[in-house]
């Protein structure tokens, strides 16, 4: 016999727990290790068109072609280019948890050139603009880097 | 040189929020005999079958293996596809392709998607670099929330204009069967809803919805054969753009929505699109998208879509309209929503499609698919070849 509308219909819940790991590269990988280890944020320039992949990747996507050495000091302050509060949460693929973004998340032009997103310390919506300049500040040492963006606790604002 | 192609039979599903009555492969099957009844035809007649949704959303991979009994690809050839957001018109696209190459007479395609078995954000931000954004990515919506700040700043828009696109789309979906969100909404609500991330609120968004869609393909011969009213596939175009890698890079040039819909205007000779197509149904999965758009598919001046929308120009009675049957933001069951625009499409070039019908007669009809990592899939549809 059918289930009828109105009836609860059965659905079978599926808690999954699949973890992966993915290889950065040894491109990525350095950009990386370099936030983790040196607080620092380097690209690579790309020998043709002399773009700066940031983070670093062995073929530049604009030419195809393999990079060098030519690794480029981007340094740790930039201008905030947009800005957003997030009042929603969302569930993180990576965690299968709950994510709240309580800091307002931004699209940062380091000085030296390469666009990130990060987060924002200040959090009050009439010290926001577009234009502010930042710094980023990153985890203390001996606070567990993990080797990813987290590394990087947030941009904080640069007083005049 | 290429078959001629023409949709000989459409179908989709009511769309909800919720179907826990069938199962994934019930759903697709819903769709399936929609449209074989439309062409009146039988499975028999079918020589191959293509279908996509996406994996993540329902966590089944390779549901073509379940899918089979249901879309009756058992013992044909056949393949599925995943674009994110274009797939429902990468199936399309696939179908049209297998029809034109002369290999397969009548093609099947079906795409679906049951958003209400897993987490959309959580899956649309798996697409992002795993390495680099997603640990701070917020889906579709900080995605279309930074399209509708960028347009705001550079032209002037104000957010009663995302309202006015809104309350359009919605008035669509209600005379529209199919539509899920049907919520005869005034320009009040739609500006006094919860606030995600500035200037995106809820209603702006698209929904998350359980739906499918089939389409039945034919080649010229037997497409004249089946129907009196086949809907000639003009062309069809898909462009990739950036990886999410690359990112924090600036490319020169055109975006996927500009050189895909740029391409398909010139390969048919349209130099005036919204004066020589005559409707178009676009992928807007937020009404920022849509506001932004109108000019990256060559339809206005750049930073005149919001005087379009204050103009009522792609309302259903207004001079281009665009999405009469309620668009993304009334309906999205994902996988197969880019295949719902070209089913609409398609009953519009018909004559078909009922209380939505757009007053403009209808010769030509453009569709849009936007998504994966800012892929664009443009198809052009005619009453005569």
């Amino acid at each position: 016999m059918t289930e009828k509308a109105g009836e609860e219909f059965l659905v079978m819940p599926i808690p999954l727990e699949l973890p992966f790991q993915w290889a950065a590269g040894s491109y990525h990988g350095r950009t990386l290790r370099e936030i983790k280890d040196n607080n620092r944020f380097v690209g690579i320039r790309c020998p043709q068109c002399k773009s700066i992949l940031f983070p670093a990747a062995m073929v530049c996507p604009l030419c195809h072609v393999k990079v060098g050495e030519d690794w480029v000091e981007l340094g740790e302050k930039g201008t905030v280019e947009d800005f957003a509060i997030v009042e929603m949460s969302v569930l993180d693929p990576s965690t299968g948890k709950e994510r709240v973004e309580s800091q307002p998340q931004a699209v940062i032009r380091l000085d030296g050139g390469a666009v990130m997103e990060h987060r924002l310390e200040e959090k009050d919506p009439q010290k926001l603009r577009v234009g502010m300049r930042v710094e980023a500040v990153f985890k203390p040492e001996g606070e567990g880097g993990k080797g990813d963006l987290t590394d990087i606790l947030y941009f904080r604002t640069i007083e005049k | 040189m290429a078959e001629r192609v023409a949709i000989v039979g459409v179908g989709q599903t009511y769309h909800r929020s919720r179907r826990p009555d069938v199962n994934q492969v019930e759903l697709m099957n819903e769709a399936v005999r929609a449209a074989l009844d439309d062409a009146q035809l039988t499975l028999r007649d079918i020589d191959a079958v293509v279908m996509g949704n996406m994996e993540l959303f329902e966590g089944n991979y390779l549901v073509d293996m379940w899918a089979s009994d249901g879309i009756g690809s058992y013992l044909k050839p056949g393949m599925k596809i995943t674009t994110g957001g274009t797939t429902g018109a990468t199936v399309s696209c696939a179908a049209f392709n297998h029809a034109a190459s002369g290999l397969f007479d009548v093609v099947l395609a079906v795409a679906f998607e049951k958003q209400d078995e897993g987490d959309t954000t959580a899956g649309l931000n798996s697409v992002s670099d795993p390495l680099w954004r997603r640990w701070i990515a917020t889906g579709a919506m900080g995605a279309f929330a930074r399209v509708g700040r960028d347009y705001i700043r550079r032209t002037g828009c104000k957010e009663e204009h995302a309202a006015m696109l809104r309350v359009k789309a919605d008035k669509g979906a209600c005379r529209n069967p199919y539509a899920h969100l049907k919520l005869n909404l005034t320009i009040e609500d739609v500006m006094n809803s919860r606030m995600l991330m500035w200037p995106m609120r809820l209603l702006h968004m698209c929904p998350t919805s359980v739906g499918a869609a089939a389409l039945v393909v034919a080649s010229e011969k037997r497409a004249k054969q089946i129907t009196k009213k086949p809907v000639w596939v003009k062309d069809w175009v898909t462009v990739h753009e950036e990886s999410a890698t690359t990112w924090s890079m600036v490319r020169p040039g055109e975006t996927s929505l500009e050189k895909a819909s740029r391409l398909i205007y010139q390969r048919n000779g349209i130099t005036k699109p919204a004066e020589e197509i005559d409707v178009a149904e676009i992928y807007e999965p937020s009404i920022w998208g849509e506001l932004a758009w109108y000019e990256q598919y060559h339809f206005c001046e750049p930073g005149e879509g919001w005087r379009w929308a204050e103009k009522g120009v792609t309302d259903m009675e207004g001079e281009f309209p665009v999405n009469p049957s309620g668009g993304v933001v009334a309906t999205n069951p994902i996988g197969a929503t880019a295949m719902i625009r070209i089913v609409e499409a398609a009953l519009q070039v018909r004559g078909d499609a009922g209380e939505h019908q757009v007053s403009r007669p209808v010769r030509t009809a453009f569709t849009t698919a936007w998504g994966g990592s800012n892929w664009t899939v443009a198809t052009l549809l005619t009453k005569s070849l």
